[in-house]
C-alpha cells in the first residue's frame, strides 16, 4: 500500500512541480542565449541584468512554491473534500503521514537538484566551471583544516539537512492536524497554532538565556564555552549532532501529535 | 444471515447540536436498505462515522465486527454526497487509482459501463457535465465487489432518466451478499428496490421494517407514511 | 407486458400476481425458462430479494421450479397461474359492476351499454 500511495503521491506533486522547474531551466537558457550577444551598449546590459533577476526571482519562487507545495498537498488531500476519497482508503495515518512527508522531502531534493542545473545553465561555460573550481576549493580548504573529520562532516551536514527539511513539514502537519480538531476557522486556528508554538519557543529560550546568564558561574559556562573555542572540530561535530537529535526529536512529536489527531480525533466536514 | 453493520449507543455531537442521539442499529447481510430521513436529520453523520471519517463522540460502529479502520475500509464501498474526485484526473486515472487501492475493484466491469455511458478513458474528469461526474463516482463505487456499499444521497438532485440509470446500475452490480444502504429523501423512486426502510429524525432512529411491512401494516407506501410522519 | 406495481400494496404478492398473469397470458409458455431474478428485479425495478422471495412462494405454489445453476422454469402445469387470470378478471369485472352500480346503472343497464360502446 506504502508503495502505491508513493507512486500517486509522487505523480500529483510531479505534475506541478516538474513545470515549474522546467519554467525556470527555459529562464536559464534564454539568460545564457543573452550572453552570446554581450557588448558594452547599455541596451545589452539591461538585458543581461534582466535575466539574471529573473533567474534569482525564478529560483526563489521555485523554492518557496515547493515548500508551500507541500504543506499545502498534506491539507487538501487529507481536510478537504478529497480527504473522503483518502481516508476511505485502506491506508492508515501513519503511511499517509510518511508518504506526505517522505514525498515532500523528495520534491525539496528534486527542487534542489533542478535549481543546480538551472544555474549550470545560465552559468554554462567559464562561469560555470569557476563556480565549480570555487566549491572544490572550499572543500579542499576543509579538508586540509580538519583532515578526514570533513567527510564526516559533510555527512553531518547532509544528515541535517534532510532531518531539519521533514521536521519542518511535519511541524506544518502537526499545527494542520490539531487546527482540525476546532470546530470552526480551521485553517485559522492551524495558522494560530503555528504562531503560538514559535512563541513559546521564543519564550523559552529567553528564559534558557537569562538562566545561563544568572548561573554563569555555577554551571561553569566560562570553562565549556573555553573548552569549545579550543576544541573546535569536536564543537562542530557536537552542533551538528546536537542539531540531528533534536530535530529527530521533534519529528517524533509533530509526528506524534499529527498522527493522533488524525486517529483520534477526524471530522470531516 | 450474517450481520455486517452493528452501531451501539452511537452517538456524534458537533459545537452545539446533536447530530446522533446514541442509537442502536443492525443491518444484515444482503440487502438493500434505505436510510429515510429530512436533511439534516443525521444520515450523512451517521454515514461518515461508518466509513471512519467522523470520530464517535460515544458508542461504537462495527463494520463486519470491525471499527472503522484498513479492515473495513477493504469492505466497504463509499460513495459521498459531493463531489470528491480529483479534477485533474483522467478517467483512466482515477480507475488505476480505485485498481491500486482497492483489491475487490473490478476493472472490466468499469470500462464496460463506461463505454455504455459513452465516456473515454482519457476524458478529464473536469471536463465531464455534472450529471456524468456523478455517474462516474457510483460506477466507481458499484465496480467494488464489497460487502457494504453505502451509497450518500445517490438520486438528490439527477434527473428522472439519470435516476432510473442509478437505480439500475445498484441493482446490476451490488454482489447478492452484500448489504446496500441508501440514504435519501427522495423515497418515492427508490422505494420499490428497497428491502428495508429506516427512518431518522433529529438523530433517532423512528423505525426500522421491511418495505412489505411497511405497506401491509399502514396500507399505504413508505413515501406516503414518510410524508405522514416527518410531517412539520 | 409491461410491470404496473402499485406503490400502496406490499411487492411480493403483487410480483407473484403479476408473474402469474405473463404465464397464463402465454409470455412464458410451460416448461420454459423464465427471466433470472436480477433480470426480472430490473424489469420490474424492484429489488433482487423480493423477486427471489416471489419466486420461492410461486415454486411452493407449483407454478415455478428451480434448477440448480441454471435459473427458473415455468412448471408444466399452469393450472393456478390460469385461475390467477380468472380471479384478476372477475375481481375487475365485480368492480366495474359495482362502481358502476353505484352510478345508478342496474345490472342490464350495463350490459345493453357496453353492447352500445361496441358498435360504435
Amino acid at each position: 500500500m506504502v508503495k502505491k500511495l508513493f507512486k500517486h503521491e509522487m505523480y500529483a506533486y510531479l505534475r506541478t512541480i516538474l513545470p515549474m522547474h522546467m519554467i525556470l531551466i527555459g529562464i536559464g537558457l534564454l539568460g545564457r542565449f543573452v550572453q552570446l550577444f554581450e557588448n558594452d551598449s547599455t541596451a545589452y546590459d539591461i538585458v543581461f541584468w534582466s535575466s539574471v533577476v529573473a533567474f534569482c526571482i525564478g529560483v526563489v519562487v521555485c523554492v518557496l512554491l515547493t515548500f508551500i507545495f507541500g504543506i499545502r498537498r498534506f491539507y487538501t488531500n487529507l481536510f478537504t473534500s478529497e480527504g473522503y476519497l483518502s481516508f476511505t482508503l485502506p491506508v492508515t495515518p501513519t503511511q499517509h503521514i510518511f508518504v506526505k512527508n517522505t514525498v515532500a522531502f523528495i520534491a525539496q531534493l528534486f527542487s534542489i537538484v533542478m535549481i543546480s542545473i538551472a544555474t549550470c545553465v545560465i552559468t554554462f561555460g567559464d562561469v560555470c566551471v569557476e563556480l565549480f573550481r570555487a566549491l572544490g576549493y572550499i572543500i579542499k580548504q576543509f579538508y586540509i583544516q580538519y583532515s578526514q573529520h570533513t567527510t564526516l562532516f559533510i555527512l553531518e551536514i547532509i544528515v541535517t539537512l534532510v532531518v531539519v527539511i521533514s521536521t519542518s513539514y511535519m511541524l506544518f502537519y502537526a499545527c494542520i492536524a490539531l487546527g482540525q480538531r476546532a470546530k470552526k476557522n480551521r485553517v485559522a486556528c492551524a495558522v494560530g497554532i503555528f504562531f503560538a508554538y514559535y512563541m513559546i519557543l521564543q519564550v523559552l529560550a529567553t528564559i534558557a538565556i537569562i538562566i545561563v546568564n544568572t548561573f554563569y558561574e555555577e554551571l561553569h559556562i566560562e570553562e565549556i564555552l573555553n573548552y569549545l573555542y579550543y576544541h573546535p572540530i569536536f564543537t562542530n561535530h557536537l552542533g551538528w549532532c546536537l542539531a540531528i537529535v533534536i530535530s529527530l526529536l521533534l519529528n517524533l512529536l509533530y509526528f506524534a501529535v499529527t498522527k493522533s489527531s488524525i486517529t483520534k480525533k477526524l471530522n470531516l466536514e | 444471515m450474517s450481520e455486517i453493520l452493528r452501531c451501539e449507543n452511537l452517538t456524534k455531537k458537533y459545537a452545539n447540536t446533536t447530530a446522533l442521539n446514541s442509537i442502536n442499529l443492525t443491518l444484515e447481510s444482503g440487502k438493500i436498505v434505505g436510510l429515510l430521513g429530512p436533511n439534516g436529520s443525521g444520515k450523512t453523520t451517521l454515514i461518515k462515522l461508518i466509513n471512519g471519517l467522523l470520530t464517535p463522540t460515544e458508542g461504537t460502529v462495527l463494520v463486519n465486527g470491525n471499527k472503522p479502520g484498513v479492515k473495513t475500509k477493504c469492505n466497504v464501498a463509499y460513495l459521498p454526497d459531493n463531489s470528491y474526485l480529483n479534477s485533474w484526473m483522467t478517467v483512466k486515472q482515477i480507475i488505476d487509482f480505485f485498481k491500486d487501492f482497492y483489491a475487490d475493484f473490478r476493472e472490466d466491469v468499469a470500462y464496460t459501463m463506461l463505454n455504455r455511458l459513452g465516456i473515454t478513458p482519457t476524458t478529464r474528469l473536469k471536463t465531464l457535465s455534472k450529471g456524468n461526474k456523478e455517474k462516474v463516482c457510483l460506477i466507481l463505487v458499484m465496480s467494488r465487489n464489497a460487502k457494504l456499499y453505502v451509497l450518500d444521497e445517490p438520486i438528490a438532485g439527477v434527473d428522472p432518466a439519470a435516476r432510473d440509470y442509478v437505480i439500475s446500475t445498484i441493482i446490476n452490480n451490488y454482489n447478492p451478499e452484500a448489504t446496500v444502504l441508501i440514504s435519501t429523501h427522495l423515497i418515492s423512486d427508490i422505494e420499490q428496490i428497497l428491502d428495508e426502510a429506516i427512518f431518522i429524525q433529529n438523530g433517532d432512529i423512528l423505525l426500522q421494517k421491511s418495505i412489505d411491512e411497511i405497506r401491509e401494516e399502514n396500507g399505504k407506501s413508505v413515501d406516503a407514511l414518510f410524508r405522514e410522519v416527518f410531517r412539520w | 407486458m409491461k410491470w404496473t406495481l402499485d406503490k400502496v400494496k406490499p411487492l411480493c404478492p403483487q410480483i407473484c400476481e403479476q408473474v402469474c398473469l405473463q404465464i397464463a397470458l402465454g409470455e412464458f409458455k410451460p416448461g420454459e425458462k423464465m427471466f433470472s431474478v436480477r433480470e426480472t428485479a430490473i424489469n420490474a425495478g424492484v429489488n433482487p430479494n423480493t423477486v427471489q422471495k416471489a419466486f420461492e412462494q410461486l415454486e411452493n405454489d407449483g407454478i415455478l421450479y428451480s434448477v440448480r445453476g441454471s435459473g427458473w422454469f415455468v412448471c408444466e402445469d399452469i393450472i393456478y397461474a390460469k385461475e390467477t387470470l380468472e380471479n384478476l378478471i372477475r375481481e375487475k369485472t365485480e368492480a366495474y359492476f359495482t362502481e358502476l352500480n353505484a352510478l345508478g346503472m342496474s345490472n342490464n343497464a350495463i350490459k345493453n351499454y357496453v353492447k352500445e360502446w361496441e358498435n360504435e
